[in-house]
């Protein structure tokens, strides 16, 4: 696979605040990477330095093997999408896609038959003579999208794109940026801080907390093997359960925090090829169930009926409750103990927070 | 409904209060002579156009009645306003627009300590600087010149234009020029096609104000120029003949000194409209 994008030890700093820290990261011709994270950790600033849009404190950026660093937006033959679409109100939508066009000095004819056949393919064809405040917010972002693709750039760069649209819209637009990757097959980065987004169209997520990348892999990598406490908690509604172990010896077992002991095999060679005492569980709610006899008991504080599974909320230990999900119809309370699918379970070292495999 | 009787009597009365005296002015230009000074003022009265024709030199022999020395010396000053006024209004507003932009997007070191350096120059009343600028004007050599009196009035104005364009443009999203950088333009292209566009609104608000600020200004012109520069208000004020102020000819100067002010204003409404309600509602 070639390589499109490379970012090399790029770093960003604001004042005091280093929003970006020393992200290296290769994204590959025809790949759908989104970054991922909360607020302020530094996702958008890496691509609007991606973009031009900021420059790096540190650091270098390749575009198709070319270093790009010190390049004007203009001429990195870039796509961005705005997060409020940034659509020219003076323009009429034709104009809008045709602008980056007449930068070019592509001619007449053919931004005519460039902006037609991006327009067909967004099914915007008898949008084209209205304006920004015409449209509604659904066809703006079309139009943005119609902007970046009509140019043809080697990466398509996306802020939260989808941010400015309700549930409904969204969920299509969603469908519709999937269904467009695929037919054109562009380079895509893309930011959101949602995860379901970041689930449905990557190929590769790049999720990132405080300016760092937290873990880089595929959809179902970064949800079942998470490196760190913090993927673990940020990916996935509700989060991983973390449960507290007291390593107590190779034969001997982990302690609860209620003082049950719990064994596993495998785990415990983990911990002891690790060296770790103190470290924590971490088992998602659906790899948990309510058993006859499983490993950790507890009291069940709620239980949230969503339809064709419950969550329960147990109480394994004062001030420690885990989510369960049930997909049985009957309902339990009280004291119940829990099954854990070992296979599907986490250890990481509670003083790094780094998952231990 | 009482409501709205109340308030059309209302906008009636402060309509009467602002626009009588321009009727005043309007109507003793068109008077006789006579007319003008009649109590109780006439309403209905005989017109003329003699004060426009000796305004203007068309009938000096109709001036000379007057007790008019020589020509009028309205038209020259009239054009010098129109000079003076104009090209210090465009000056003010393009520097005002460039430094309400550089403010408004880079980070300038001291920013709000510049941009409060600048609105301070408008904190001196013009009296108390009237003498340096007498001083330093016939030094250089500006006295009576109209380069001396545009770069004058642009000074004065340009603060009040970077302070309006830095509100207009503070409102137009940075992300449009963004957008226009990564769609291939340089910042200064994005300048032009996509900034400036939607700037117009507060580039007209803009101009009116600075335009009416230059064109109405007296102090500076009465004291900086004497015959070459001398603009239109120094002059309205100062005609009279041997027989006292003619009031007639005066009404006159007035009445197309307003013209300009009044046609700019209503060729640029519809951006006006739009820039003094700017910002005002949430986009």
């Amino acid at each position: 696979m070639m390589e499109r994008v490379r970012l090399e030890g790029l770093s960003k700093r604001f004042g005091a605040f280093e929003a970006v820290q020393d992200v290296t990261l290769s994204i590959f011709e025809g790949e759908f990477v989104v970054f991922l994270g909360p607020s302020g950790c530094g996702k958008t600033t890496t691509l609007r330095m991606i973009a031009g849009l900021e420059k790096p404190t540190r650091g270098d950026i390749f575009i198709a093997g070319k270093r790009v660093t010190q390049l004007p937006p203009a001429r990195r033959n870039i796509a961005f999408v705005f997060q409020n679409y940034a659509l020219y109100p003076h323009m009429t939508a034709f104009e809008n896609i045709a602008f980056p066009l007449e930068a070019q000095g592509v001619p007449r004819e053919e931004v005519q038959r460039r902006v037609r056949e991006v327009a067909k393919i967004l099914g915007l064809e008898h949008l084209l003579a209205l304006r920004p405040a015409q449209l509604s917010s659904g066809d703006m972002q079309k139009v943005a999208l119609g902007r970046a693709m009509v140019r043809r750039p080697q990466v398509f760069l996306m802020d939260e794109p989808l941010s400015g649209l309700d549930a409904k819209h969204r969920e299509e637009m969603r469908a519709e940026l999937k269904r467009l990757h695929i037919e054109i097959g562009a380079t895509t980065v893309y930011v959101t801080h949602d995860q379901i987004e970041a689930m449905s169209m990557a190929d590769r997520i790049v999720v990132m907390n405080e300016g760092k990348i937290q873990q880089v892999g595929s959809p179902r990598e970064v949800y079942l093997h998470p490196e760190n406490l913090f993927v673990a908690h940020f990916i996935g509604s509700p989060g991983m359960n973390f449960i507290p172990l007291v390593f107590l010896g190779e034969g001997r077992g982990f302690r609860l925090e209620n003082g049950d002991v719990i064994r596993h095999e495998t785990m415990e060679r983990l911990a002891v090829r690790h060296g770790v005492r103190e470290c924590i569980l971490g088992i998602r709610p659906e790899f948990l169930s309510i058993a006859a006899s499983g490993e950790i008991r507890g009291n069940t504080v709620s239980i949230e009926p969503l339809g064709y599974k419950n969550l329960y909320a147990v109480e394994i230990a004062p001030g420690r409750i885990i989510r369960v999900e049930d997909m049985r119809r009957e309902r339990f309370s009280g004291n119940v103990s829990l099954a854990v699918r070992w296979e599907a379970a986490c250890l990481f070292d509670h003083q790094t927070g780094q998952r231990i495999r | 409904m009482v409501w709205r009787v109340a308030k059309g009597i209302l906008i009636t009365l402060a309509l009467v209060f602002f626009l009588l005296p321009i009727y005043w002015i309007v109507a003793t230009s068109f008077k006789q002579w006579p007319d003008i000074f009649a109590i109780p003022p006439k309403f209905v009265f005989r017109g003329t156009l003699v004060h426009y024709l000796t305004l203007f030199n068309i009938r000096p022999e109709e001036a000379a009645k007057f007790g008019q020395v020589g020509k009028s010396l309205f038209p020259p000053r009239f054009l010098n306003s129109m000079i003076i006024a104009g090209a210090s209004t465009v000056l003010s507003v393009a520097l005002g627009t460039f430094s309400a932009y550089a403010f408004s997007r880079f980070r300038v070191r001291g920013e709000n300590d510049l941009l409060f350096f600048i609105l301070s120059t408008r904190m001196l009343p013009p009296i108390v600087v009237g003498i340096p600028f007498f001083v330093v004007y016939r030094a250089l050599g500006l006295i009576d010149t109209h380069i001396g009196l545009i770069l004058l009035y642009m000074t004065f104005n340009l603060s009040f234009a970077v302070w309006l364009m830095k509100g207009f443009i503070d409102e137009i999203p940075r992300e449009f020029e963004e957008a226009a950088m990564v769609d291939g333009y340089t910042r200064l292209e994005a300048f032009f096609k996509v900034i400036l566009p939607q700037a117009l609104s507060g580039i007209a608000a803009t101009a009116v104000f600075c335009l009416i600020a230059a064109w109405n200004e007296f102090f500076f012109a009465l004291i900086l120029t004497s015959e070459k520069a001398r603009t239109a208000p120094p002059s309205i004020a100062a005609i009279q003949g041997t027989s006292g102020i003619n009031w007639g000819q005066i009404a006159a100067g007035v009445t197309v000194f307003l013209l300009p002010v009044v046609v700019f204003t209503f060729l640029v409404r519809k951006y006006l409209a739009r820039g003094l309600t700017f910002g005002v509602i949430k986009r």
